[in-house]
């Protein structure tokens, strides 16, 4: 542990009761609590930070805040490791651990910095001209490579062990800015009795006062706002937020950093949260950010915004730097110089204006403050942190640089090249900035309604009641970039410090015709990154301005997008990782398939038991034998995530005939029917069945999938289509649980059961439907088949489907009843030729599937028209066959592609769709779509599965392999 | 007798659950057994339906989408245009009564009805619920139909007199989920899991 040597004996906002100990780079230092990492890094002496993106160049702490482009730091281990934070954004904790990036073997002795010392191949695009050959495959080799050298912080290897959160908020007024600004209109909204939201993105209200000298008058206003927003309960302030987003209607993205602060969040708590807020208004007071000027070495450490070195000093009491050159063309630099000569160091002003308003002449000068009017910073000097620097006289009127007047020792550089309003939110509104000339700098110029802009956002000079004014902003003399001293060495001047932009890359973009601001941003990557050149944007787009030889006000600027500040994907994850990814839909007989050894499988957000194994069976042993004791006794599925839906209404019929294709008014009570219908361009949508109620009521079972599709087009149908039919259609899918019991003893089992119902075949014939009791328990029964065999779907309330479960399962002991799941199921599908949704897959039309003949020729349904159209009634459309394999043993693979024998090229001639093996006939069957269809019955093709270099040769047959005459169904 | 098994049978825990040891500002227990029975019909008569449905069971019919009725523990809420919800006890309704020009279809048990209630409620339902809870904007009585982490919900603002009570209506097949979701972002702030009722 050192001590603080930068670290002022006094003054300061930070807690000198709480001393804070952290790690960088492995060496332990102290801090108190209110520092950040950054501000506790200056204090202990600490320069040097990271190394840059491309050029390995040494870099040290450049800002105070969000805008932060070098002082990028890896923090904490393990799960919690989290790269590319920028130090002055991280609130020092007591075990914070942090460390330098993109560096090798270690921080002071980069191996990878003799990039530095290249040639200038490294120059904006340089990988994309540089490693094109010799062959295609050449940049997969160099890829790898570069991106080894470059590059920021690496990833976590771990998974995160904490919480994240998602929440909602609603205000009347969200104010984005807890600084002056901000504070004066909270309090105006609040006493006016507004819902106030105020979001500041430090952990304390203030803004740029926290950055003046610690005691003033603004200090005493600033805590009587604070008491007087506390004291408002429709007032909320947030701290450690950032309002990151803003979209339509006046909605926000906010990230709250709730226990970023802490090693690790209390029990339950989380990590940080993300907020969705519905603003009616939104005053935006998020200030202004300062920009520096160019010059050449402008990146070494040591070299820092001026408005930093004063937050530095003012706030955290740590000193920057004692022998201080300012450089600046404005007035705002010179309270940053007289504050930090008043704390004891040597401070020379370089201002590029020859003539400063008076009053601040003379307070610099009574300061101690050397001042060189009319000069300019030609360059920087120093290994690893920045020594001296090289002055130039300056004449704005004259483009080319004078040659090196003096050179000044200096251990900190603190430069201000002007303000730029914050006015992210509103941009990313669309309405972007322009440049004012007089104050130059982005300004608003139309704000969206529900908007106001306020403070230095607006660029607004006017001091708040009581507080002194600011520094006016109209005295600046704008200067973007200082070229190099006549008879200098050529140095790097860095535009965009994060992506190692120099001045020379902009000027190689606008040579090469990346003229236009968005095609600058892409080819050098300036204004990219973790700031998103914050500080960087405005001096491009002015050096750019300058070499197009136009107006700064005619270039425009870059697309603003959220987010402001990067936002953690865990944070934008919230709660929906784990279990909670997404909800899961369970059948009412869930718990039982748990308990009983099922293993479950995906079917959208349902979890369907796919298969029972006993012990040491595989998935294809017990569907095999699952499948074939259906066929050989009886067995039960669960089929309660079918879709269901009441169809209801004195219209019923007439809206199931205009929805299926086939027949509905003749439909007996008592009696379901399989159905068909269509989507209005011709394909086939659904497939299921429907049973006649009553009258007027119908009850409709559809797929799984596609449950949700068909009721949103019935709604839509009966809302926008057909509003004339008294028809009302109701989701009743979690109403019902259901149960299909299948095979030749199914009949036997469920007469042992239901008794008040005759089970009788003419009693209760196939595509009957009876209403009964299994002791006490209602069930509705279908006697339809989805397996081919007899077979019965058992319906009951779904609090009451695990009783009827249990019933089915107790009462088919004596038939040797098996339970089987959906890969069962499958099997006996495809042994019966049912199609599914391998083959209703959205391309298909009726006859595709063979289904042609059910399309009633007496009335239209939707649809209709348009599966007449030309395409889909082509004759060599791939139609529906059964395949065998010839070689019974051989699996098949859904997905294969059908090809004549020897000829696998191209789409082939069909596609193999849904695959099994057959217990009923002891070989590998499956079904697909066929170009000719069953007019290639008996011939041998092949079944091509190119991604694993398999050929299956395969009989082609009528796809209803079990039963063809329904013998079973009817028995 | 037939009991009807909760879709949360198997997960559900009476107990403290989350952070503090304090009283917890927070309580949730599951609704049982309870009707849930939607009536609809066609523009042009759903008034009159409305009227004969009032008269029957001497209950007041809500105005509007926004606002539901209730009366002890039985509520209506008009979930759509010409679609009414009774849900509670209602013991009296003849699924034929409400005459031909509606139509009445039992929804019992499609949805877990969860009961929500201490000062917290309405910060807890936020989480997930991107509705204005607010005393101002959504008084008692309101109620609004939407969606939570990916879930369809209708969230009932109960009268609770000087607490936050809200009833939340999810989907059976969804219960376990919402539970598990409900339950683990009610553990920042410390919960009570009741026993239902």
């Amino acid at each position: 542990m050192t001590d603080q040597p930068d670290r002022l004996g006094q003054g300061g906002r930070i807690d000198r009761s709480r001393a804070l100990s952290f790690t960088f780079d492995g060496r332990a230092y102290a801090g108190w609590s209110g520092d950040t990492l950054a501000s506790a890094l200056l204090a202990n002496g600490v320069h040097l930070v990271g190394r840059s993106f491309k050029y390995h160049r040494p870099r040290g702490v450049y800002a105070a805040g969000v805008e932060e482009p070098n002082a990028l730091v890896t923090l904490r281990k393990g799960g919690r490791h989290e790269p590319n934070v920028a130090a002055t954004t991280v609130e020092l904790f007591d075990g914070l651990v942090a460390e330098s990036q993109n560096r090798w073997p270690s921080l002071g002795l980069d191996m990878l910095g003799a990039i530095d010392r290249l040639p200038p191949v490294f120059a904006a695009g340089f990988y994309y001209k540089t490693f094109l050959g010799p062959t295609r495959k050449a940049w997969m080799f160099y890829e790898r490579l570069i991106r080894r050298t470059g590059g920021m912080g690496k990833p976590p290897g771990q998974p995160d062990p904490d919480r994240y959160e998602k929440a909602h908020a609603f205000c009347d007024v969200l104010v984005v800015g807890g600084g002056p600004s901000g504070l004066a209109a909270a309090l105006a909204a609040g006493r006016d009795g507004a819902r106030v939201v105020v979001v500041e993105n430090e952990p304390v209200l203030g803004g740029s006062l926290l950055a003046r000298p610690r005691g003033g008058e603004s200090d005493a206003w600033l805590a009587a706002a604070i008491d007087e927003l506390a004291a408002l309960p429709n007032v909320r302030v947030m701290t450690r937020t950032t309002a990151f987003g803003a979209y339509d209607n006046l909605v926000f993205g906010l990230a709250e950093r709730v226990n970023d602060h802490l090693a690790e969040p209390p029990p339950y708590q989380p990590r940080q949260r993300y907020w969705v807020l519905r603003a009616r208004r939104a005053v935006l007071a998020s200030g202004m950010i300062e920009r520096p000027i160019v010059f050449g070495n402008n990146d070494l450490p040591g070299v820092m915004l001026a408005s930093a070195a004063r937050c530095y000093l003012n706030r955290y009491a740590a000193l920057a730097g004692r022998t201080v050159v300012a450089f600046t063309n404005n007035d705002s630099a010179y309270d940053a110089a007289i504050e930090l000569a008043a704390a004891g160091a040597d401070v020379s002003m370089v201002d590029v204006r020859r003539q400063i308003p008076g009053q601040l002449e003379r307070q610099a000068r009574d300061a101690g403050v050397s001042l060189l009017l009319g000069h300019a910073v030609g360059g920087a000097n120093g290994r690893r942190a920045v020594d001296s620097v090289d002055v130039i006289e300056f004449d704005a009127a004259s483009p080319s640089a004078g040659a090196v007047k003096s050179r000044l020792p200096c251990d900190l550089v603190a430069v201000s090249g002007g303000w730029t309003p914050t006015l992210h939110l509103l941009a990313q509104r669309g309405s972007k900035p322009v440049f004012d000339e007089t104050l130059a700098m982005l300004v608003p110029e139309v704000v969206p309604e529900g908007f106001r802009v306020v403070g230095g956002a607006a660029a607004e000079e006017a001091p708040l009641a009581g507080l002194a004014p600011e520094r006016s902003l109209a005295t600046i003399a704008p200067v973007w970039a200082i070229a190099d001293p006549l008879g200098a060495r050529p140095r790097k001047k860095f535009v965009d410090i994060q992506n190692d932009v120099t001045t020379d890359d902009i000027s190689l973009a606008h040579l090469e015709g990346y003229e236009a601001v968005e095609h600058l941003k892409r080819y050098t990557s300036q204004g990219m990154g973790t700031d998103q050149g914050k500080t960087s944007n405005l001096n491009a787009l002015a050096i750019l301005a300058g070499l197009r030889d136009e107006p700064r006000g005619t270039v425009g600027t870059t697309t603003y997008r959220p987010p402001y500040t990067p936002v953690s994907i865990g944070a934008l994850g919230g709660a929906g990782t784990g279990q909670h990814f997404m909800p899961v839909r369970r059948s009412p007989i869930h718990d039982w398939h748990q308990g009983n050894g099922a293993v479950f499988t995906d079917a959208g957000l349902w979890q369907r038991p796919w298969y029972y194994p006993k012990a040491g069976e595989s998935l294809d042993a017990a569907y095999v034998r699952e499948a074939g004791e259906v066929r050989d006794g009886v067995g039960m599925v669960d089929v309660s995530s079918l879709g269901k839906i009441d169809v209801q209404g004195p219209d019923a019929a007439d809206f199931l005939d205009r929805v299926y294709v086939n027949n509905w008014r003749s439909l007996p009570v008592g009696k379901a029917r399989y159905g068909v219908m269509l989507r209005a361009d011709g394909i086939v949508l659904d497939d299921g069945t429907t049973s006649r109620i009553s009258e007027d009521h119908y009850f409709m079972t559809t797929t799984t999938a596609n449950a949700g599709v068909v009721m949103t087009q019935f709604e839509f149908l009966l809302q926008a289509a057909w509003p004339e039919l008294k028809v009302q259609v109701t989701s009743v899918t979690g109403q019902w649980a259901g149960i299909a019991v299948a095979g030749p003893r199914s009949r036997d089992l469920l007469a042992r059961l239901v008794v008040d119902l005759d089970f009788d075949n003419d009693a209760f014939p196939f595509m009957g439907v009876r209403h009964g009791h299994a002791g006490d328990i209602p069930v509705r029964l279908l006697r339809i088949s989805f397996s081919g065999e007899l077979a019965y779907e058992v319906y009951t309330p779904a609090d009451y489907g695990e009783e009827l479960w249990r019933a089915v399962h107790d009462h088919g002991r004596e038939f040797g009843l098996v339970v089987y799941g959906t890969e069962a199921l499958g099997a006996l599908r495809i042994e019966k030729g049912h199609v599914a949704g391998p083959e209703i897959d959205g391309r298909t039309t009726l006859s595709d599937l063979g289904l042609e003949r059910m399309a009633s020729k007496k009335k239209p349904y939707l649809g209709g028209a348009l599966m007449e159209r030309e395409g889909l009634t082509e004759a060599d459309r791939p139609r529906l066959v059964g395949l065998e394999t010839t070689d019974r043993g051989t699996k098949l693979r859904a997905g294969a592609i059908l090809c004549q024998p020897g000829r696998h090229q191209g789409h082939g001639i069909g596609v193999v769709t849904s695959v099994t093996y057959s217990p009923a006939l002891g070989g590998n069957i499956g079904i697909g779509l066929l170009a000719g269809g069953m007019s290639r019955e008996g011939e041998v093709i092949d079944a091509v599965f190119p991604l694993r270099g398999e050929v299956v040769a395969v009989r082609v047959r009528s796809p209803h392999f079990v039963d063809p005459e329904g013998e079973r169904l009817h028995a | 007798m037939l009991e009807r098994r909760s879709a949360l049978a198997a997960i559900y825990r009476v107990g403290r659950i989350g952070a503090g040891d304090g009283p917890p500002s927070l309580s949730v227990h599951e609704r049982l057994a309870r009707d849930l029975v939607q009536v609809s019909g066609w523009p042009q008569s759903f008034p009159s339906q409305c009227r004969r449905l009032e008269t029957m069971l001497d209950f007041p019919m809500p105005d509007d989408g926004l606002k539901a009725v209730s009366h002890g523990e039985s509520t209506i809420f008009r979930v759509g245009p010409e679609r009414l919800w009774l849900a509670g006890p209602w013991p009296g309704l003849d699924p034929a009564s409400p005459g031909d020009e509606a139509v009445v279809t039992d929804i019992g048990h499609s949805r877990t009805v969860l009961r929500v209630a201490g000062p917290q409620s309405r910060v807890l339902l936020n989480r997930g619920l991107p509705i204005d809870l607010d005393e101002a904007a959504f008084p008692a009585g309101s109620f609004a139909q939407s969606v939570i982490h990916h879930m369809a919900v209708l969230v009932h603002h109960l009268d609770g007199q000087d607490e936050a009570v809200f009833d939340v209506y999810v989907p059976r097949d969804f219960a376990v989920s919402f539970w598990q979701w409900l339950t683990e972002a009610a553990e920042a702030f410390g919960c009570q899991i009741e026993e239902p009722g």
